[in-house]
């Protein structure tokens, strides 16, 4: 038993080292004023730092940013990723072709496709704003607008995790008996009716995972909107961790900074644990 | 007669909609291809217009001197070391997990928590940490972050894929005279061996398509492939025809990797939770 203990040394040492030092180092900051920009300067201000986050417009502002992110893009893409795997199901021949394509973008670094996407999105270059103007329309500024410029990060967020989504939902639709939809067919049941109360009662496991997957890392992302927008135009986009970053990276604040951090990282575990709670490993 | 016509219908119906949503889905990759092979001149005088000469002027441009080489080299190593030390390092930890239950859920979850972790939650120690040890812009640097990333998505995928493994196969060596130690090497490692590559794989994609942590562990020297696309964005009158060819190349990896990781995708992304 205890040879078998030694065995969890190498993973547990290096996630307790890195993983969880880190996170009681950013608790013991967040007590403090310390600014990398002015290295002499530490002071004791016990919970001050969350005081002012608590108080500050920008915190709420940020975290409204990051939830409505959130709350655009899961219904969508849930919407979208199972209507194509139910597509992808009922085909026949070329099922394995198209699953090619359509995965696609997964295996993308999000940092190199949002500028991908910078080139739809720009007025210069985007190939929409030209045929849209053909029509005689007038496209929106994607992201120079801070009406669109979420939606358009939403768009190329949908572009790449829809595929995750049909994925999962496939394999889920792939694992049914065929005979349950056979015996529904011969009751005589209508496909809505079927879909309704045979497939999406029997998918609900791969659903829960998708949505809580989906939610836990559309509130980590940062690169797609970092590239995207930088947070702009006027704050529309900055979610918690762009707000994190700015405070570390532009301000240099550790203090507020860390603050910030801790506050982000309850939301987190808040999701996770219905996470656990919800999906077995 | 009518309802066959109907099903005919039905199915095209199907293809057609799946076709538009490959174009949509092929529209930034297509889109990228085309401004790569416009030339600066043509890029400038009408971006948009499908009409002009291909031509490869903005990849001569995108891959002359050290720099892009240097760049990719780095994205390359620091993606093969930090997927082979992650595996190696969680191999053991896995088998235990998946063959004695050591840990049990417990473990699993602290583990995978690890991995939902926001970059930016660990930015400020991490940070700090490099900048203590004077490591800032080397693999070093890198590596760190990037093992608390692959650690635990290989931990959790080797694990479902050893406990895949008939115990019975295993118990046989062990009464033939074999240590535990050989029992894993000559039979759970063979039987496996697709899992260890199709992981190795994973880990190799999340270490190249990562953002964060070169973006602020980085400089010029270590610098990686995405932060070095990025980095165009800040100039003031973009290169888009540079832009664009960087993001081709950068792309023609993961292309062939999608074809050796498709039919594990589900498995791979959901982390063994879930299997096709």
């Amino acid at each position: 038993m205890n040879r078998r203990l030694l065995l969890l040394i190498p993973t547990v040492s290096i996630l307790l080292i890195f993983g969880v030092t880190p996170l009681i180092y950013i608790i013991y900051e967040s007590f403090f004023n310390r600014n990398l920009s002015m290295p002499w300067h530490v002071e004791f201000i016990g919970i001050a730092n969350y005081v002012s986050a608590l108080k500050s417009s920008t915190f709420w502002h940020s975290l409204k940013v990051s939830l409505d992110y959130l709350i655009r893009a899961l219904p969508i893409q849930l919407f979208l990723g199972l209507g194509i795997a139910l597509m992808l199901y009922k085909l026949k021949y070329g099922a394995g072709g198209y699953k090619l394509i359509l995965s696609l973008p997964l295996v993308l670094s999000p940092a190199a496709a949002a500028v991908m996407w910078r080139l739809i999105f720009d007025p210069r270059t985007s190939p929409i704003n030209y045929m849209v103007s053909m029509i005689g329309l007038r496209a929106p500024t994607w992201l120079g607008d801070s009406t669109v410029a979420l939606w358009s990060v939403v768009i190329v967020d949908t572009w790449q995790w829809t595929p995750f989504i049909w994925l999962v939902l496939l394999a889920g639709l792939n694992a049914i008996p065929l005979d349950v939809f056979e015996a529904a067919q011969i009751d005589g049941a209508r496909p809505l009716l079927i879909l309704r109360y045979i497939t999406l009662p029997l998918l609900k496991p791969q659903i829960t995972l998708v949505i809580l997957f989906r939610a836990l890392t559309l509130l980590k992302d940062f690169d797609k909107i970092f590239v995207l927008t930088a947070g702009g135009p006027a704050e529309a986009t900055e979610t918690l961790s762009l707000h994190t970053y700015y405070s570390i990276f532009w301000w240099f604040d550790i203090g507020y900074g860390s603050t910030l951090a801790i506050l982000y990282l309850i939301l987190v575990i808040i999701a996770t644990t219905i996470l656990f709670r919800k999906v077995k490993l | 007669m009518i309802s066959n016509l109907i099903r005919i219908l039905k199915l095209s119906l199907l293809y057609v909609i799946l076709t538009i949503f490959c174009i949509i889905t092929l529209l930034p990759l297509f889109w990228t291809f085309i401004i790569s092979i416009k030339s600066p001149k043509d890029l400038a005088a009408a971006p948009v217009a499908l009409a002009f000469r291909p031509s490869l002027e903005n990849y001569q441009r995108a891959l002359i001197g050290v720099r892009f080489v240097k760049f990719f080299q780095n994205s390359f190593v620091i993606a093969i070391t930090s997927a082979a030390i992650a595996i190696i390092l969680t191999v053991p930890t896995a088998y235990v997990s998946a063959r004695f239950g050591v840990g049990g859920q417990f473990l699993k979850q602290w583990i995978l928590s690890m991995w939902f972790l926001p970059p930016v939650v660990t930015a400020i120690p991490i940070f700090i940490l490099m900048q203590f040890l004077k490591i800032l812009d080397t693999y070093l640097a890198l590596l760190i972050p990037y093992l608390l990333m692959n650690m635990p998505f290989s931990f959790l995928l080797l694990a479902s894929f050893i406990q895949e493994v008939p115990k019975e196969l295993e118990e046989a060596a062990l009464v033939d005279g074999c240590s535990r130690l050989r029992a894993f090497w000559k039979i759970i490692f063979p039987l496996t061996l697709p899992g260890f590559l199709i992981t190795f794989a994973f880990c190799f994609m999340f270490a190249w398509n990562e953002y964060f942590f070169a973006l602020i562990l980085t400089g010029t020297k270590r610098m990686t492939l995405p932060v070095h696309i990025t980095s165009y964005l800040s100039i003031h009158s973009i290169a888009w025809g540079e832009v664009a060819a960087v993001g081709i190349i950068m792309t023609v990896p993961m292309l062939i990797l999608l074809i050796v990781i498709q039919k594990y995708l589900v498995r791979g992304l959901t982390m063994g939770a879930l299997q096709s």
